[in-house]
């Protein structure tokens, strides 16, 4: 099992650790309500140094626009991405899918555009098969050095702004500056549905240790998955995976029990009485205090009612739009 | 943090507890189970009137993440449900010895308490790494 820079903080903190994607880490410190709670309503800092991250010279990726790309490799970006790439701005972060060529998705990745290069978030999981393919495909990639710590909710930009300059970063968009005396990009982004920031360092014991002196309070996997639940993101391997299209992945649709009975992964969905879908994630959710799930469901419209299985019994649950959560810009 | 295990119940292997009293049974999950599975949201309960073996099926208990079946740890007729689990099933997070409580039942056969631990016994069954 691999360990993250912060596995040692982790312990310290008592945190209980789980394996993920090859990586001890943590699941929850105080309880993952707490920990939920505390994100949608002050801030929360996550250990997201599990994340591969890799660079890639635009001049290697045949971008479009780039006049050097004559040796052949092309366009890449149409051949594995489902969103172009050549056409952003330094300092704008899209979201992304690796696809294969028949479309299948191979992750989902944060692009990050610089000058001469993009940086690609990968999940952990995938991490050995998206290098693959680029290694297959002949692109250069070189692996980062940088660690992401994730600082997430609304009390996010006073924190933030009292270690570094950020008001001028926008969502999806990032600068690189200087943080405790390190090169690091400090990134408008996250994955819980509220105001954050990802910070890309080199070293994130004392990024991790100031934020926690700044009040936040540490947030393991469990409240990571129980806030994107609530804001309608999906997470390879459920949502999304190697066996759903980019096309089919659009379907995705939220379900909201009528009951308390909890929805979860791989529970069946009946509507009009036919077997007609399944969860692909589901949880009780703290801010909206009922269960939730994300799930495939064929020809339901929203408003329709639906019934999940549930351990041999059928619980009515309402058909719903995505995200369940958005938070109120204030 | 520290556990609370009252010399009053008996325990089973998978974390339940029962109380005796006379030919009646008070049946719950012990606090070292409810500090392992986290925020409580959700318990299904027996039928009244059922009657359920010894280490049958009980119930479910779940957490935000995590579903844990509670077995019955003695056989009998189920005589009342905990209905304010239905609303705030996280009582048992916060008394898993009083207002936790899951299940009433007549005992159906009283000798099966001694299949049971005494809290030293369990405490002792917890330190051996009890995961199962």
């Amino acid at each position: 099992m691999k360990q993250t820079p912060l596995f040692e903080e982790h312990k310290k903190l008592n945190a209980r650790m789980v394996p993920f994607a090859g990586w001890m880490m943590p699941v929850l410190y105080s309880g993952i309500t707490r920990e939920h709670n505390a994100v949608r309503e002050h801030a929360g800092v996550f250990d997201v140094g599990h994340m591969g991250v890799l660079e890639i010279r635009n001049s290697d990726f045949g971008m479009r626009n780039d006049q050097n790309a004559e040796c052949g490799i092309g366009n890449w970006e149409d051949k594995i991405l489902s969103r172009k790439i050549s056409d952003m701005q330094a300092g704008r972060i899209r979201y992304n899918r690796i696809l294969n060529e028949n479309r299948f998705i191979i992750d989902d990745i944060l692009v990050y555009a610089f000058e001469n290069k993009t940086m690609w978030v990968v999940n952990a999981v995938n991490m050995d098969n998206v290098k693959k393919i680029l290694t297959d495909k002949n692109i250069p990639f070189r692996e980062s050095n940088l660690k992401a710590v994730a600082l997430q909710g609304p009390d996010s930009d006073k924190i933030m702004s009292s270690l570094a300059d950020v008001s001028e970063i926008k969502y999806y968009r990032f600068i690189e500056t200087e943080l405790l005396g390190e090169k690091v990009i400090i990134s408008r982004t996250g994955y819980t549905g509220e105001d954050g920031f990802e910070i890309y360092t080199p070293n994130p014991v004392p990024v991790w240790d100031v934020l926690l002196q700044k009040g936040a309070v540490p947030c393991g996997l469990g409240a990571r998955d129980t806030l994107r639940i609530e804001a309608g993101m999906p997470l390879y391997g459920h949502e999304i995976s190697q066996s759903i299209t980019e096309e089919d992945s659009k379907k995705l649709i939220g379900i909201e029990m009528l009951d308390r009975a909890i929805p979860r992964e791989d529970y069946t969905v009946f509507f009009s009485g036919v077997k007609s879908g399944y969860v692909t994630s589901g949880t009780y959710s703290p801010t909206l205090k009922k269960a939730i799930a994300m799930a495939y469901i064929d020809m339901v419209n929203v408003g329709d009612t639906v019934e999940v299985e549930i351990r041999d019994q059928r619980h009515p649950a309402r058909v719903v739009k995505l995200p369940f959560y958005k938070r109120t810009i204030r | 943090m520290s556990q609370e295990f009252p010399t009053d119940v008996m325990y089973s292997k998978e974390h339940e507890w029962v109380k005796i009293e006379g030919e009646n049974a008070v049946i719950g999950i012990t606090d070292w189970a409810q500090e392992e599975m986290g925020d409580i949201v959700f318990v299904e309960l027996p039928d009244l009137g059922k009657d359920i073996e010894q280490m049958e099926e009980l119930g479910v208990v779940e957490s935000v993440k995590t579903i844990s079946t509670v077995y019955s740890p003695v056989s009998g007729e189920i005589t009342e449900i905990n209905e304010q689990l239905q609303d705030t099933p996280e009582i048992i997070n916060e008394s898993p010895y009083e207002d936790g409580w899951i299940v009433k039942m007549a005992l159906g056969d009283a000798n099966e308490v001694d299949d049971l631990m005494t809290a030293d016994e369990y405490q002792e069954h917890i330190q051996n790494g009890a995961e199962e």
